[in-house]
């Protein structure tokens, strides 16, 4: 049970994720750009911030980082085409992990409790 | 199932072993050939050692007849050796060579024992009746014995060697420490045999404590053999195969449905298995990149993973229960057993060595996975379908995105089609494709889904490369329209994969993929990516964004301590010296993906860390905290995160021209040495203007008195403009602006002067051929008056113009100069108005060296006139050897001294290269063009004042070949040329004979500058010269006309510039290198480049 903002500029995406993420019993509010998300969410109120890794306005990367800067504690990019390069890259930039999307619900859960729980 | 491709399966990867037998037996045959044909006895020994090893080897796995066969070549071998004579008898080198053949031959064979079976008696005694013995007895009807026909050595050898290892242990227990000889023989035999093996292996048994080791070894083979379980398969149960080939079917079949079992368990699910195939797919890149670099161990770490991957993917799918469906049908079981078989192919072959075969199966590979994920659609599509809870919102919304993104589709491809010339793959493009992938994933089309997605994934690759739109792609974008039109609205009911169009579309994505592919082979071959640490490293291209990835997170945390090391100065320097490494790699690594953008600020930034490294030294901290650029290097440091996060976002690179330009316009700016950047341009600005004034005010004088003649105000006019033009291009180089539109002003209100001039020139050409006489007297005079005409407003406008330059001028040099003086005490500059300035600049150390130079002579000189003084009191001979000593000494002196300050005279070109290198970058930054520039015999050391000459008719060179020579990009593919440009400087020193006779030589150096642009069209010249009114000759020859370039007034350009086209530049070149006692000349072939030589004597120093 965590609450979740998600970042993603697309409708269908924003629909499945908010059922996955009903169905594992998480609290979701789903923002379509970052500035919208970051003026009416405070860090304090969410637990994890779910971004889509490519949206028409910018790139996840650098949602990320502006996110963290902003204090946002635990993000997560959400890609449907995984590269090996992105979980490093994301490390990199500090940002907690990558996950591809869709996902079987267990996987994503187990996902969410190791971003959830990592210090 | 054909044989070959089994008979390549059972081993995924040779083992250590493998490649340890394959080595030897290259070792055997190598060294046997050796002495076949020289007879060297260390090649002989070598070849007996490893006939040696074969030997055990062939006796651990009972291949008897090999066994002796290998004892046999080696008597035969030593019985060579005995024998000169016998080594040089053709038939039986050709015995000896036959031999050797065989038993590599043998080795490679398939199943040892089998093969031993094969191996023909008649061969041992071949050998044996070479040798002078008795041949043995051959058995009519070998039998074959199945039970051990088994691969060798895989399945067999480790129960062997434990075999034996048991054995040995058996044997030292028995007869512990009993002195009985046939026991110590056979514990000797079986050691030697396992040596053998062990040797081969790469292992040592400790011959010292031998019970102990065999535990060990006994532990370390148990291991291997627990650990490894492909390796060992069940042996087959049926007694007695009836031919080879089927036994050896059996055994390749087993193997493969071993390794099946481990790693496909015929259950698969969905979304994991569309990751495997993008890992197949990379894994196929990889392949391609392979046929570059020659590192394996990348390959398989990849191949590796793929397992892992796939491994990973099997068992959580048994695991799992919730998105997982098992495929029913036999259909897919036989696909899935195909694509495994071809896997495991590819593992091999990539293991041996990758080749284009290797990569075509992977190819196939990835095609097969997309069949199987299609044929299960169905079942996919249901779990995809459960798991998104897909209903008719769901749907809705899918088919409203679908519709948006098709829009966008429509209206790129209109704009490719309707516009002309080449396009580039847009980003909209590529953002829409995605979203229509990810959309019919959302919706469970899991095919469809896949092949949107490889259609996406090479557009992006395209986006990366800034490549072109191509017609395949465009093509496949069209398709994809076609098909979405007729499959829209997607319902949650029907699947929409069987639409035929679907699959042109399929096709037509690998086309583009192949294309891609090949692409990318061709323009990466030369990619020699330089790792910071260990420099020269070959890095498989494919592996770049891991390794990239890795360094560049070092480099983004300490450029973000950038700013708050601002505030802790002593951290700065070991800061610097990590970002220089890193970005340096960067940009090599970022060349080599294709990302020229981040390549190049990359570059940059490497540069100005250095030129921070290089100015300001460990030790005075508040220097440091003064002089660092920190807002433009954070700028620039984001600049370059933005860059590499779009990078990898795989987005397009947007283009930091601005960045970049502030950064070269730091770095010049920056008074690096007192030799180099700002403080040259000031001295060099110094002396221009006042050769202008000088210039400008004989002019006026001249004018004013009327005295003077047309030819000698025509010369005043020319070397005023060159030395305008010349002033203008460098205080443009180094962001001086203003001075830079003044002396365009300038230029310009003499060029009137001079084209009223010209046009005078041609009326008076084009009167005729015969009147040519007169044409050219009429010419002059009018030519007088248009020009005194013309003066009188001309000079009007040019003396205030000039003495405003003068005053920016000043307020230029004033503050170097000021800071100068406050330290040195006394100005830097000379007077300026001889034409060679005679200042030199020496190094601290060699300064150094000549004052304790200086010193000695002095003291030496002191002590002489001493020793001559007491000479004059009484001559004694000690005192004349002492005399002469000292004499001899200050003589060495001298010469040092003399040495030192010719030394001190020269330098090296790199100092100038430097300067040439920034001039290339920061100009072809201005112009946005991709340009390469390299210097060849960079450490040539030249004398000083003649490097000093040269530099500014090598810059105007350098700048005419980035604005004239490189083509834009766009230009430069369409005539097929790689996308960067090249410029090559080389400096060559001959010596040619000046004289015959008396064979006196004389040092000349020649200056060759390179490009690969569109060269010079010389049909155009002769047009061009009529028009300018430049007098020459109509019928001169294309190589004639070349030589027009460097007249005063002329220019190949239609339109003149702020920066060229003015006439003057190569006209200046040309004048400074014939000062110096030289030449140019210049060669160009239309669509291939320009060369321009200059040629220049050495003094003989």
């Amino acid at each position: 049970m965590a609450r979740i903002l998600l970042i993603t500029d697309s409708p269908t995406q924003t629909l499945c994720m908010q059922r996955v993420l009903h169905a594992l019993q998480h609290e979701v509010s789903a923002r379509t750009d970052l500035q919208q998300a970051s003026q009416t969410c405070l860090p304090e109120n969410v637990d994890l911030v779910l971004v889509e890794l490519q949206t028409s306005t910018g790139n996840g990367f650098e949602a990320g980082l502006t996110l963290r800067n902003a204090g946002y504690r635990k993000i997560l990019l959400l890609t449907s085409v995984y590269h090996d390069t992105d979980e490093i890259w994301a490390q990199a930039l500090g940002i907690d992990g990558v996950t591809t999307w869709p996902l079987p619900l267990e996987r994503l859960q187990q996902k969410i409790a190791q971003v959830l729980t990592c210090a | 199932m054909q044989s070959p491709l089994l008979i390549a399966l059972p081993a995924a990867r040779p083992t250590a072993l493998e490649r340890a037998l394959q080595h030897c037996v290259m070792q055997m045959q190598k060294s046997c050939v050796n002495f076949l044909e020289l007879g060297a006895a260390d090649s002989l020994a070598d070849a007996q050692a490893q006939i040696d090893r074969l030997n055990g080897l062939c006796r651990l796995f009972g291949a008897r007849r090999a066994a002796l066969f290998c004892v046999e070549l080696d008597g035969l071998l030593r019985a060579l050796a005995e024998d000169a004579s016998k080594r040089t008898t053709a038939s039986l080198q050709l015995l000896a060579s036959v031999s050797v053949l065989q038993l590599a031959h043998f080795i490679s064979a398939f199943s040892l024992p089998l093969a031993d079976e094969e191996f023909d008696a008649t061969r041992v005694n071949i050998l044996r009746v070479a040798n002078g013995k008795s041949p043995l007895p051959v058995a009519e009807n070998p039998v074959l014995v199945g039970s051990t026909a088994l691969r060798f050595p895989v399945p067999d050898f480790l129960p062997c060697v434990l075999e034996k290892i048991g054995n040995l242990q058996g044997l030292f227990k028995t007869h512990g420490a009993a002195e009985d000889e046939d026991a110590e023989e056979e514990k000797f035999r079986h050691f030697t045999h396992l040596a053998s093996v062990l040797e081969v292996l790469g292992m040592s048994l400790e011959m010292r404590r031998p019970p102990q080791a065999l535990v060990h070894l006994q532990m370390h083979f148990s291991h291997l053999r627990a650990e490894n379980p492909v390796c060992t398969p069940r042996r087959l149960q049926t007694g007695s195969p009836t031919s080879v080939d089927d036994c050896q079917m059996r055994v390749a079949r087993e193997l493969v449905l071993e390794q099946i079992r481990t790693r496909f368990t015929a259950q698969s699910m969905p979304h994991e298995f569309l990751h495997c195939s993008h890992v197949v797919r990379m894994l196929a890149e990889s392949a391609l990149h392979q046929v570059i670099a020659d590192e394996v161990w990348q390959m398989l770490d990849c191949a590796e993973r793929l397992c892992v991957h796939l491994r990973g993917a099997f068992q959580s799918a048994t695991a799992d229960n919730s998105g997982v469906h098992k495929p029913g049908t036999d259909k897919g079981q036989c696909l899935l057993l195909r694509i495994s078989l071809l896997l495991l192919t590819c593992l091999s072959c990539i293991d041996f060595k990758a080749d284009r075969h290797c990569t075509g199966l992977v190819r196939r590979v990835t095609r097969d996975c997309h069949l199987f994920v299609q044929q299960q659609q169905a079942a996919l599509r249901a779990s995809t379908i459960k798991l998104h809870a897909v209903d008719a919102a769901l749907v809705q919304c899918v088919n409203a995105e679908l519709t948006a993104s098709l829009q966008v589709l429509e209206s790129c491809a209109v704009e490719c089609r309707s516009a002309q010339g080449i396009h580039y793959i847009s980003e909209t493009l590529c953002l829409a494709t995605g979203r229509i992938a990810s959309n019919l994933l959302c919706a469970g089309e899991v095919a469809l889904h896949e092949i949107v997605e490889t259609l996406r994934e090479n557009l992006t690759l395209g986006l990366m490369r800034q490549q072109p739109f191509s017609r395949d792609q465009l093509a496949a974008t069209e398709l994809l329209q076609e098909s979405l039109r007729s499959g829209l609205p997607i319902s949650q009911e029907t699947a929409s994969h069987r639409d035929p169009s679907w699959q042109r579309l399929w096709q037509k994505v690998q086309v583009c993929a192949a294309r891609m592919a090949f692409s990318g082979t061709g323009q990466e071959a030369a990619v020699r990516v330089e790792k910071g640490r260990n420099s020269g490293a070959e890095i498989a291209v494919s592996q770049v964004p891991v390794y990239l990835a890795q360094n560049i997170r070092d480099l983004l945390s300490a450029a973000e301590n950038l700013e708050e090391c601002a505030m802790r100065p002593a951290e700065i320097p070991a800061l610097n010296r990590r970002l220089i490494v890193e970005l340096r790699t960067l940009a090599s690594g970022a060349r080599a993906l294709g990302v020229e953008r981040v390549s190049r600020l990359s570059a940059v930034l490497a540069e100005v860390h250095q030129a921070l490294a290089g100015k300001v030294p460990d030790a005075d901290a508040d220097v440091q905290t003064g002089n660092l650029p920190v807002a433009m290097l954070a700028k620039a440091h984001r600049r370059l995160r933005c860059n590499l996060n779009q990078a990898a976002a795989r987005r397009e690179v947007s283009n930091p021209r601005e960045v970049i330009a502030e950064l070269y316009q730091w770095l010049e700016v920056l008074p690096l040495e007192p030799d180099q950047g700002f403080a040259v341009f000031c001295r060099e600005a110094e002396e221009l203007m006042a050769r202008i004034e000088q210039n400008a005010s004989a002019m006026f004088v001249d004018h004013a008195g009327a005295r003077t003649s047309q030819p000698r105000v025509h010369t005043f006019v020319n070397s005023l403009l060159q030395q305008l033009h010349t002033l203008k291009g460098n205080a443009r180089l180094y962001g001086c602006e203003a001075i830079a539109m003044l002396c365009h002003r300038c230029e310009t209100i003499l060029l009137r002067r001079t084209e009223n001039v010209s046009v005078a020139a041609g009326v008076g050409s084009s009167a005729g051929v015969a009147e040519t006489m007169f044409a050219v007297a009429e010419t002059d005079c009018r030519a007088v008056y248009l020009s005194r005409a013309s003066t009188d407003g001309a000079e009007q406008d040019l003396q205030p113009l000039l003495v405003n330059l003068r005053a920016a001028l000043d307020a230029l040099t004033e503050m170097p100069r000021r800071a100068d003086s406050l330290v040195n005490g006394s100005t830097l500059t000379t007077p300026l108005a001889s034409t060679h300035e005679q200042t030199v600049t020496v190094p601290a150390q060699s300064l150094k060296r000549i004052a304790e130079l200086a010193l000695v002579a002095r003291t030496g000189s002191r002590a002489l006139a001493d020793v001559l003084h007491s000479f004059r009191l009484s001559a004694d001979p000690a005192r004349l050897a002492l005399l002469n000593d000292l004499l001899q000494e200050q003589e060495r002196c001298a010469m040092q001294l003399e040495e030192e300050i010719v030394c001190s005279r020269m330098i090296s070109f790199a100092r100038v290269a430097t300067r040439l290198h920034r001039l290339v970058g920061r100009h072809s930054n201005l112009l946005d063009k991709q340009v390469q520039f390299s210097v060849g015999n960079e450490d040539l050391r030249l004398d000083r004042l003649l490097l000093e000459t040269l530099v500014a008719p090598l810059e105007h060179l350098l700048r005419n070949a980035v604005d004239h020579g490189i083509e834009p990009v766009l230009q430069r593919r369409a005539s097929g040329k790689p996308d960067t440009g090249r410029i090559m400087l080389s400096l060559t020193v001959q010596e040619i004979a000046v004289h015959e006779v008396n064979s006196s030589h004389q040092r000349w150096l020649t200056i060759s500058l390179r490009d690969d642009g569109a060269g010079i069209d010389t049909h155009n010249l002769l047009e061009q010269a009529l028009r300018l009114g430049v007098e020459v000759d109509p019928a001169a020859s294309a190589q004639e006309r070349l030589q027009w370039l460097f007249l005063s007034g002329f220019s190949g350009r239609l339109h003149a510039t702020q920066d060229a086209g003015h006439g003057i530049g190569l006209a200046m070149v040309r004048d400074t290198v014939t000062a110096l006692g030289g030449g140019v000349s210049v060669r160009s072939t239309p669509g291939h480049g320009t060369e321009f030589t200059l040629l220049l004597p050495l003094m003989n120093l």
